[in-house]
């Protein structure tokens, strides 16, 4: 008890205060610039944090975290170029919102949902942090190769107009995530003799190329097409208004949505490999499957954006789970911040809880109270964000174009990224107008490596019964079931959808 | 025959896919049966995957428009259209961008950046006002270049490279 109560006041202190709040203004500010990630700015300014004591530099880092995660939604809601990849899933419905005026009702939704869902993990992961950190460890191969193929099945044939598509972009996905180094030989694949690709394809890029880029060549074509029919060309914007603030009671008839979502974020957060992308996207999936109106998902709703923050957000307390509790980093982020407290003489595992109870619980209070500061300052910011969607549509779009470019060539520092975000941009482009869900295809590329790894683990236990091992294993059991299930109560709402049209 | 744009795009995947599918074996290097399955395993399922499916999409719906002329329209109405302006936004994005890659090695990041703005604005319907659309160029350029520069401490090649001129 002891303990707690120093901890508590060490947080509240003045040094960690303005380290919280200087770190979630970068985090914001980093998140919303296409291409540059939260892990990136703590990877930038991790050094400066060196001379600061350890829960200072703690303090500043985890501001950087929250702050970026949320940051990512700006640029996603008003331009649909997601700041950072766990951001693609609010760009669905977020950009939708923007584009019909809504704008700054869609950014407060993303911050309170993103707070909300934060709130909750961290609070979860207050209660349940050594438990569930039990649990996870029984997760071997056979269990996260049955996950990972239930979580493809659910995002193809949820995320697209046909199930079949949606199968087809994601195993497009899993092929491009196939470019690279054999993770299991470290033999070149798929390289065609390019050195750049021996690190495989880059996700940055790609992601960017197809929902930024993509979207400057939708602008540029209808700008064509105005002008073909002689119509108003110049003065367009994205919106002609950032529209009202979102009330209160309208963020409150959402609160099913967060709740669930920030449960799965905390659950995809504590289970190393799987990170905020997927949670995002499941929140997404998950929260359309249970909508009153599931068709109005991806044209502009609240719930769309609810949902993928409050999960990607809750990701951040659920990724301390294994971080802390194990020593065991969740994603690129938590690996970044395993580094820095090492240098401070903080060695994350099960020991610490004993050894360092006050520093413990200070990263705890931390943890709750950044998530109060990144609604400051969010909320502080949000009204000068969406006074971005008032820019003319050739202005914004070009300037999208630039940063898009300039985003993954400063992250990347390489020209060989931009001809692969030049090249995504296409397939993008086509995906979209074909009705292949690129979001299936993105988190085909996400998980496909941790899918391969399991998967190839998985065949090598069995020793040439794949079947004996999965009977022998009841997680994996159910979900290669719930599986089944989906991909035939998809397709056969897909058959009944299509007779009725006729 | 009659075949939609989405009937050939289908078609298109099933010849991609069949062609990657039979020059996967050439692109892993390798033999590592010692690490569980093969390195080629992953990529050629989800090839063949794409292959199948495809093929399937296809059949399916060529099957239903060869029925009726009634299924016919409804797939006609419901096509891709690709016409002048999506090859337009195409051409416009990539041919500027793949300029401002080649370029900005050599004349550096201030005056590709400018030119690739101008270049864009003009094609996304910014017209009547030159000297306002370079102005507003030059200026989101020098804020993003600030931005970067002095709030992230990144640091691009801004001038001319004279070296990759002579030599």
């Amino acid at each position: 008890m002891e303990a707690l109560i120093i901890g508590i006041q060490n947080a509240l202190s003045l040094g960690p205060l303005l380290a919280i709040t200087a770190g979630v203004s970068v985090g914001i500010f980093m998140g919303a610039i296409p291409g540059l990630t939260a892990a990136m700015a703590i990877a930038l300014l991790a050094p400066i944090t060196f001379g600061m004591d350890p829960l200072t530099a703690v303090a500043f880092l985890i501001g950087i975290y929250k702050g970026g995660t949320f940051g990512g939604s700006i640029s996603a809601i008003l331009l649909n170029v997601p700041g950072s990849p766990e951001a693609t899933a609010t760009a669905f419905d977020g950009y939708p919102l923007a584009r019909s005026g809504r704008a700054k009702q869609a950014l407060q939704m993303a911050l309170y949902a993103s707070v909300a869902g934060a709130i909750l993990a961290d609070l979860l992961l207050y209660l349940v942090a050594a438990p569930f950190s039990r649990f996870a460890l029984k997760f071997g191969p056979t269990e996260l190769t049955f996950v990972v193929l239930f979580a493809f099945t659910f995002v193809a044939g949820l995320t697209g107009k046909s199930m079949m598509r949606g199968m087809i972009a994601c195993a497009f996905g899993i092929l491009c995530a196939s470019v690279g180094l054999d993770p299991m030989s470290a033999s070149p694949r798929l390289t065609f003799g390019f050195i750049e690709l021996l690190d495989g394809l880059p996700l940055l890029p790609i992601a960017i190329g197809m929902l930024g880029v993509a979207e400057v060549m939708n602008a540029a074509e209808r700008s064509y097409a105005r002008r073909g029919s002689g119509g108003e060309v110049e003065r367009r914007s994205v919106s002609e208004t950032s529209g009202p603030s979102l009330p209160l009671s309208s963020f409150l008839m959402h609160w099913k949505t967060i709740l669930r979502s920030s449960l799965i974020g905390s659950a995809i957060g504590a289970l190393p490999g799987i990170g905020a992308s997927m949670a995002a996207f499941v929140g997404y999936g998950t929260a359309q499957k249970y909508s009153k109106t599931p068709e109005k998902f991806g044209k502009g709703i609240l719930d769309g954006v609810a949902a993928p923050e409050a999960a990607n957000s809750a990701v951040v307390g659920g990724s301390f789970v294994p971080l802390l509790t194990l020593g065991i980093p969740g994603n690129v982020t938590t690996a970044l911040l395993i580094g820095t407290f090492l240098v401070h003489g903080i060695e994350p595992g099960p020991h610490v809880f004993k050894s360092e109870p006050t520093l413990i619980y200070g990263i705890f209070t931390i943890l709750l109270v950044a998530n109060f500061i990144n609604l400051a300052v969010g909320l502080l910011g949000s009204g000068l964000y969406s006074h971005v969607v008032k820019a003319p549509e050739h202005i914004s779009y070009s300037v999208i174009g630039l940063t898009c470019l300039t985003g993954v060539f400063a992250s990347t520092n390489s020209l060989f990224s931009l001809y692969i975000m030049i090249i995504f941009a296409v397939i993008g482009y086509f995906m979209k107008k074909f009705d292949y869900s690129f979001v299936a295809f993105l988190i085909g590329f996400v998980l496909a490596p941790e899918f391969e790894l399991s998967f190839r683990s998985y065949l090598l236990i069995a020793q040439g019964d794949p079947l004996g091992q999965l009977l022998e294993r009841p997680i994996a059991l159910v979900f290669c079931v719930m599986t089944i299930i989906a991909i035939g109560r998809i397709g056969l709402t897909e058959q009944r959808k299509r007779q009725a049209e006729r | 025959m009659f075949m939609t744009n989405r009937q050939i795009m289908s078609l298109l995947v099933v010849a991609l896919s069949g062609l990657v599918l039979w020059i996967i074996p050439t692109q892993v290097r390798g033999d590592n049966q010692l690490f569980g399955a093969n390195g080629t395993l992953l990529p050629a399922l989800a090839i063949g995957l794409m292959f199948v499916l495809s093929l399937l999409d296809f059949g399916l719906s060529f099957l239903r428009t060869s029925k009726s002329d009634k299924e016919r329209q409804l797939a006609r109405e419901d096509d891709v259209i690709i016409n002048k302006p999506q090859a337009f936004g195409i051409f416009l994005v990539v041919i500027s961008m793949v300029l401002f890659v080649w370029l900005l090695p050599v004349v550096g990041y201030l005056a590709v950046s400018t030119s690739l703005l101008v270049g864009l604005m003009l094609g996304i319907g910014g017209r009547g006002r030159p000297m306002g659309i370079i102005l507003t160029s030059v200026i989101a350029v020098g804020v993003l270049f600030l931005a970067l520069r002095y709030g992230l401490g990144l640091r691009l090649q801004i001038w001319p490279s004279f070296t990759l001129w002579t030599g």
